[in-house]
């Protein structure tokens, strides 16, 4: 009997094997095509590499590196392989996402950044040591709806106070959501109110489903 | 007794005078002699004289000599960058390539002057112990030190796809690491201090690990001319010690605030020296009586452990920690910790 795609592509993550995962979704897209792929193998996959991350503990950087790199590499053939596919024109919100000031630890940024864009966000990457009027410049500039910031050390993390600071400053709260992430949250969880962060997703993975509810309730609040 | 044989009373399970505390105040000691970051994270010199002030200060009983590495990043051609609050960080790595990597590890003159600030540090810091504190050398595995020179992403993406010239770097950081850590030896550290990242599982994986990299480890710790201690680097160390506890050299293991002394010691046996757990970063927050009291429960925790060095966790303790805070840990060693030894 032939394997399940799904937990095929969930072992050849966990064992950081790229070129399996690869060639498990490039067989499926052959076969059934791209967004297929994506919708029935690649996000049920991601999604209990993300539940295994939250909950046990289980999954490493390195195996979530992986399956960022996976799901970009195949983000990329997709594209080039059905450019009009309704998946990636889907369009969720705007974010602007950067390692605030002082801060230059890009890893977890960049695979934020490459989940987003995979579940149809627009993502604005402003880089490394973000200064906090910065962030909501570029926000407004853009009409974004969420600031992301990451940050990795404790140190660093206090910076963010002042992006919370800039929006109350002017008049953004409601209107610009603040989503913060780093691994110095996920070890401090208390750190998220701390620095006036809207949210927190326990991983790269989930944060699209956290990006998703936060522009979900802008919405229902702009409908009112 | 001095802080030194302090420390070496917790590696031999020996009663001291006053238990042995260990605080990561690499950082403070320009605060203490009023230094530039820059200025202090530059010259030798006035790292020293920041560390004597602690010494003298605090009676500190261990020393460490810069608790931070970016300078071996900058000697392989990466970008630095100075804060005002927090030790430097590396902006823009410096090599891409395994050969760069490799060949620059190798040359004698990257090795000297990667290492140059650290090894004058650790000689002045000796010069100037005069309450003969133990003094601890800060450096990287062979496992580590890449992600200094390539930055994490690139050697994170060099060990996960390109297994060969992971191993080419590998080989090379070898003999740069045994290399350095002998010479801080030489230049007067007792103990060299190792935070170890790319070794824990949350980083990559547990068969990396132990197929990759622990043999690796095992080759360069072999080595080194003095005992080692592995610092948890800001993540739980309990997950990977049983893969880190029979590395040669290997006396201690500094743990994190989230790790239990109680598993350390089912894994790791009763006499390797567990450090902790104190969270450092953010001691600012508590008047000198809560320290007290959270001290008070490590101790209790470890009533019966005389291979315990109370210790701060985390990274360097900040600047807006008030002295009174970093008082009240010794405070603690010697009156709690002392009575322990004597209830015992």
């Amino acid at each position: 009997m032939e394997e399940n795609p799904v937990q095929k592509l969930v072992e050849a993550m966990m064992d950081a094997d790229r070129d399996l995962a690869q060639d498990v979704l490039v067989n499926y897209a052959e076969k059934k095509g791209y967004v297929e792929a994506a919708s029935h193998v690649l996000e049920p996959a991601l999604f209990i590499i993300g539940e295994k991350w939250e909950s046990s503990g289980d999954v490493s950087l390195a195996q979530a590196y992986v399956a960022a790199k996976v799901a970009g590499d195949f983000m990329t053939l997709s594209v080039l392989n059905e450019p009009f596919s309704k998946d990636y024109d889907d369009k969720k919100g705007i974010v602007v996402i950067g390692n605030i000031e002082d801060d230059y630890h890009s890893l977890g940024r960049n695979m934020v950044k490459i989940f987003l864009e995979k579940d149809g966000w627009v993502v604005h990457d402003l880089g490394n040591d973000v200064l906090a009027s910065e962030f909501v410049d570029k926000a407004l500039e853009y009409e974004a709806d969420i600031i992301a910031v990451s940050a990795m050390m404790y140190s660093t993390a206090m910076n963010i106070i002042k992006v919370r600071e800039e929006l109350e400053k002017r008049n953004l709260n409601n209107k610009i959501k603040l989503v913060v992430g780093g691994a110095v949250f996920k070890l401090r969880p208390d750190l998220v109110e701390e620095v006036g962060g809207d949210g927190t997703a326990p991983n790269a993975i989930k944060a699209p489903k956290l990006f998703n509810e936060i522009y979900q309730n802008l919405r229902k609040k702009e409908a009112l | 007794m001095t802080g030194l044989e302090r420390v070496l009373s917790a590696v031999q399970g020996n009663v001291p005078d006053r238990p042995a505390v260990s605080m990561t105040l690499s950082l403070y000691g320009a605060k203490m002699i009023n230094a530039p970051l820059k200025e202090y994270y530059s010259h030798a010199r006035l790292y020293a004289e920041g560390q004597q002030a602690v010494s003298e200060t605090f009676d500190a009983d261990i020393l460490f000599t810069p608790f931070t590495l970016a300078s071996i990043g900058e000697a392989f051609g990466s970008q630095l960058v100075f804060f005002d609050t927090h030790p430097p960080n590396i902006t823009v790595p410096g090599c891409k390539s395994a050969e760069r990597v490799a060949s620059l590890a190798k040359n004698p003159l990257i090795q000297e002057k990667s290492v140059h600030y650290h090894m004058e540090a650790t000689e002045l810091m000796k010069k100037y112990n005069n309450k003969k504190a133990a003094i601890g050398g800060v450096f990287l595995s062979p496992a580590d030190l890449p992600a200094m020179i390539m930055g994490m992403e690139g050697w994170l993406n060099t060990l996960l796809f390109e297994k060969k010239e992971a191993n080419i770097i590998l080989e090379s950081m070898i003999e740069f690491f045994v290399n350095t850590a002998n010479a801080f030896f030489q230049a007067g550290a007792h103990l060299l201090v190792l935070p170890m990242a790319f070794c824990n599982p949350h980083i990559v994986t547990r068969s990396m690990v132990e197929k990759f990299l622990i043999p690796v480890l095992k080759e360069a710790f072999r080595q080194v001319e003095g005992p080692i201690v592995l610092h948890h680097v800001g993540l739980p160390l309990s997950p990977f010690l049983e893969q880190l506890k029979n590395l040669p050299n290997v006396v201690g293991y500094a743990l994190d605030r989230s790790d239990s002394f109680s598993k350390a010691r089912e894994t790791l046996g009763t006499t390797p020296v567990l450090l902790g757990n104190i969270d450092g970063p953010t001691l600012y927050r508590y008047s000198p009586e809560d320290i007290m009291t959270r001290c008070q429960r490590i101790y209790e925790n470890r009533k019966n452990d005389n291979y315990f060095i109370l210790a701060t966790s985390g990274a360097d303790i900040p600047l807006q920690t008030p002295e009174e805070n970093i008082h009240a840990l010794v405070k603690t060693a010697a009156a709690y910790g002392t009575e322990r030894f004597h209830e015992a």
